[in-house]
């Protein structure tokens, strides 16, 4: 697969499940390794990324077990960006469907 | 300050992961390459530093930054460069001559003709010789030595030129 087709998709990925509820670091990188095969490190820039362009808000919370966790909200910017995000994911998949089952037919 | 607060965030990922009872080395494993993930930090943070950066004064800086440069390079760094380079290049030919002297003297003052000339001429090749090669081994420490700052000071140049500008 093609590496920034990969990094958009996973963009895509970690703003819907930030949109779903806050989260913190290690429990994307294990639900994203989990589904994709990625390098669980690479989770980070990322949430770099979102957070310095306005996407993300982060903010610290106390974990029952230990020292606080860095946890990422979804902003209105974030939110926009995922709509527009996956609409673009949308059209684009319907077109390779479409590709798709105009070879098997044809 | 920004490294620390990446390095905060894999430490948190690693006492995530040992709260549910990953070992360190499985943690490592599914980070990934870390080569390939300190060449995607680096990307991030030098994509930043060029959107910093305000296009309208970067033409005239840059033309500045290369002209200050050059006066800077001929007026304080050429002279003594030059005087570097024929000391060094002198530095050679007197070991040459050093170690060639006893053929020299064979040459110039002749062929000993007695034993206490003979002993002259050995003692006086020992002393030459020995100082020549002498000379010779420095001269080719310090070449290379020389050689890299020359490179050092080059790449010096061509990083502030590059990137300052």
């Amino acid at each position: 697969m093609n590496a920034s087709f990969r990094k958009g998709a996973l963009t895509l990925c970690v703003l819907a499940l930030v949109h779903q509820h806050d989260r913190y670091g290690y429990d994307l990188a294990q639900i994203l390794a989990e589904k994709f095969h990625i390098a669980e490190g690479s989770v980070y820039p990322l949430l770099r990324r979102l957070t310095k362009e306005g996407y993300f808000t982060a903010y610290l919370r106390e974990s029952p077990t230990g020292p606080p966790r860095k946890y990422y909200r979804i902003t209105e910017a974030g939110e926009d960006y995922l709509r527009s995000l996956s609409k673009e994911w949308q059209l684009f998949i319907q077109s390779v469907n479409q590709i798709l089952e105009g070879e098997k037919t044809g | 300050m920004e490294r620390q607060e990446i390095l905060r965030d894999y430490e948190e990922h690693f006492r995530a992961g040992k709260e549910e009872g990953k070992s360190e080395e499985e943690i490592v494993h599914s980070l990934g390459d870390p080569y390939e993930l300190a060449k995607e930090i680096l990307q991030d943070h030098s994509l930043e530093k060029e959107e910093e950066e305000s296009p309208t004064s970067n033409l005239f800086q840059k033309i500045f930054i290369i002209l200050g440069l050059g006066f800077f390079n001929l007026i304080f760094v050429l002279g003594p460069f030059l005087g570097l380079v024929g000391l060094l290049f002198s530095s050679y030919i007197f070991a040459g001559i050093l170690i060639f002297a006893p053929v020299i003297f064979l040459i110039e003052p002749g062929l000993p003709t007695s034993v206490s000339e003979m002993l002259q001429w050995l003692f006086a090749s020992m002393m030459t010789l020995g100082g020549g090669v002498l000379l010779l081994f420095l001269l080719l420490t310090i070449t290379p030595l020389f050689y890299k700052g020359i490179q050092w000071y080059l790449r010096l140049n061509y990083r502030i030129i590059v990137e300052k500008a």
